[in-house]
């Protein structure tokens, strides 16, 4: 089956620096095949090496339209960031695959651009290294319930029309039932994979808002309805969904419009469709303010923010604020169905206790995401 | 390293090409034997001593290759404040003069891109506010905010800025909320108004116009200091970051005294309870 690289990806990128040591790649022959011999360039070392240190606003954007194909020769499997402040923060067993860095949307709370220096956005060509340093990893622990995410650095989904990963991973984790991939999205492109048959262990979630912030917030993503139409496209092939509302912003009509959220999601799919619903309320790092007012100015219901530093350093709403937040997306939710399994990103104990009254260890549902398991990276 | 040969020019017979204007305070070489002089040059241009009377002298280093300028330039003068780097790159010679890397690499080690971002809009801010930012050396991150905004959006506050007195951390967190509330399109009246006073008025004034859902928020919670609490408790209100709440001080000297304080501290959570469920 053809699988083309979609109009808007092609004119969405200035250039593709191919490195010498992907050119016979997969994704490096794709890209030669697809893209205007113009916006390719073959290339020795990686684009605008010389740069040190942090990026500044415009060379963020530029970064967003540039991509780098190379491989990466580094250690492609680790713990999500949440996991290493478990003195903070109560975090659930989450690893990542980094097949890439850098995204091609652009929300104005992203973390990467406080997280990110380097000047190019990047594609690691090497999946197979990839797929055999996860082997090793699942091999030795095929029976523990690990769950792996592609969408920390990168969006899981967004790109996957140049590169065609999803289509190998879903069938490596056909191997490994007790493992989970989740894809994480903020886009609608899902056609590349819908033909092979479904794994019941990968999830294709959404990072999900109101569509009053999608349209103010999160820039070049799929729409709110592109998105809920995408999942139910995944959930009909027989795929697992997720959602993360995350992050939750603070809005005049946060209320109203986060009911409506919870509203649409609750009526187009059942508790059983979705494998976790995970709450986030707006968080960045102190420094990451500074590149956001440049790039977005103080209209924006992010930057405007009212954030005050938290435990752990992050900039957050009040505490508070963020305890009424949760208690009401939570039950917007249970409202209609108590089976929902809602669980909180990167927060507080103090802030779980408020919110759930409980643990995730206290709650049936979460027990699985947050029982320790052993660290293997 | 080279010795590096100087002579003494008038200072007439150089160009002044590189502005590298002299602060209330130059920084000098501690501890070196020559004594920094009023005006220096590398070869025959002027590098500081704008000011200086006719028939002054400069002091001047042979102009060299480019790393080397940068060496010489260093040795008289290992300390630059931002105002005065930014004011070295935007001179048109900078880059003839010096190596642009290893200047950086001497002067904002991993800020160069920043510095860079930062130079053009920075010099066209008053000198009184340059001279602050030099004096209480500031350094290119505390000045972030200043990117976002230009000069002719912000040039009102300067003189009252600068009137509060402010220490650096005060005056760095009075800058970033005049530049916040600028942009959010808050008044000049509301926001002049705001920093008539000391820094610390000024800045707890500006807090109030930069949140101000939180600070009705916290203002809801001190209405909580009229609960009666047991008078061998002080009470005081707090907030610590991303929580507001009470700090409490206890002072018993018996087990009695504690259980009494503890079941009217008892009473205390009723009345909170019942005052959250009325609203």
């Amino acid at each position: 089956m053809e699988i083309p690289v979609p109009e808007s990806l092609i004119q969405h990128f200035e250039k593709i620096f191919i490195d010498i040591k992907s050119l016979e790649s997969p994704v490096a022959k794709r890209a030669i095949k697809y893209f205007p011999k113009e916006k390719i360039e073959i290339v020795h070392q990686e684009p605008w090496s010389e740069h040190t240190g942090e990026l500044t606003a415009s060379q963020f954007d530029r970064s967003k339209r540039n991509l780098f194909l190379t491989p990466f020769a580094g250690q492609f499997f680790k713990r999500c960031p949440g996991a290493t402040q478990k003195k903070t923060l109560t975090c659930c067993n989450y690893y990542v695959l980094n097949l890439g860095s850098q995204c091609n949307m652009n929300c104005s709370y992203c973390y990467l651009q406080s997280y990110l220096n380097s000047p190019v956005m990047k594609i690691y060509t090497n999946i197979d290294q990839a797929l055999n340093e996860l082997g090793e990893m699942a091999e030795k622990h095929s029976e523990l319930p690990y769950r792996v995410g592609t969408g920390e650095i990168i969006d899981s989904l967004s790109l996957d029309e140049i590169t065609l990963y999803s289509r190998e991973l879903i069938e490596f984790f056909r191997k490994y039932p007790r493992w989970t991939l989740e894809f994480k999205t903020k886009s609608n492109r899902i056609n590349q994979f819908l033909d092979l048959a479904p794994a019941k262990n990968v999830v294709v979630s959404w990072s999900i808002n109101p569509p009053e912030i999608i349209n103010s917030e999160e820039h070049g993503t799929a729409r709110f309805e592109e998105r809920i139409y995408a999942a139910k496209k995944c959930a009909e092939a027989g795929f697992s969904l997720a959602f993360h509302i995350d992050p939750i912003i603070w809005h005049p009509n946060w209320k109203e419009n986060y009911s409506y959220l919870v509203k649409i999601l609750t009526k187009e799919f059942s508790p059983e469709q979705i494998n976790v619903i995970s709450l986030g309320t707006l968080r960045f790092q102190p420094e990451q303010r500074h590149m956001m007012r440049e790039r977005f100015g103080l209209k924006s219901y992010v930057t405007s923010a009212e954030m005050f530093s938290s435990e752990g350093g992050k900039l957050r709403y009040d505490a508070a604020l963020r305890n009424e937040m949760f208690q009401f997306v939570k039950n917007e939710f249970y409202a209609t169905d108590s089976r929902w399994n809602i669980f909180l990103c990167m927060e507080t104990p103090e802030t779980w206790i408020q919110s759930f009254e409980k643990t995730p260890m206290q709650v049936p549902g979460l027990k699985d995401f947050f029982r320790p398991l052993p660290a293997i990276s | 390293m080279n010795v590096i040969k100087r002579s003494l020019v008038e200072i007439q017979t150089l160009k002044s090409d590189l502005q590298f204007p002299e602060f209330p305070s130059p920084t000098r070489a501690p501890g070196k034997s020559i004594q920094v002089p009023l005006a220096w040059s590398i070869g025959d241009q002027l590098i500081s001593g704008f000011t200086l009377s006719k028939g002054a002298q400069a002091l001047s280093i042979p102009l060299s290759d480019t790393k080397s300028n940068v060496d010489y330039f260093y040795e008289v003068n290992p300390k630059l404040s931002v105002p005065q780097v930014c004011f070295l790159i935007n001179s048109p010679v900078f880059s003839t003069l010096f190596d642009t890397d290893y200047f950086f690499s001497c002067w904002g080690k991993g800020q160069k891109e920043n510095l860079s971002a930062l130079a053009t809009s920075l010099i066209t801010f008053p000198m009184e506010l340059l001279c602050w930012i030099h004096e209480k050396d500031v350094g290119v991150q505390d000045l972030a905010p200043l990117k976002a905004i230009s000069f002719e959006q912000i040039h009102h506050f300067i003189e009252s800025f600068l009137k509060t007195r402010p220490s650096k951390t005060e005056g760095v967190q009075i800058l970033e909320l005049v530049v916040d509330l600028t942009l959010l399109g808050t008044s000049q009246e509301e926001i002049l108004s705001a920093m008539d006073g000391g820094a610390h008025i000024a800045l707890k004034n500006l807090k109030v116009l930069r949140y101000p859902n939180t600070m009705d928020r916290d203002q809801d919670l001190k209405g909580k200091l009229l609960l009666s609490w047991p008078s061998n408790i002080q009470t005081k209100f707090q907030r610590r970051g991303d929580r507001a709440g009470f700090d409490l001080q206890l002072f018993v000297s018996s087990s009695t005294e504690l259980k009494k304080t503890v079941n009217h501290l008892e009473k205390v959570v009723e009345e909170w309870k019942s005052l959250s469920q009325n609203r």
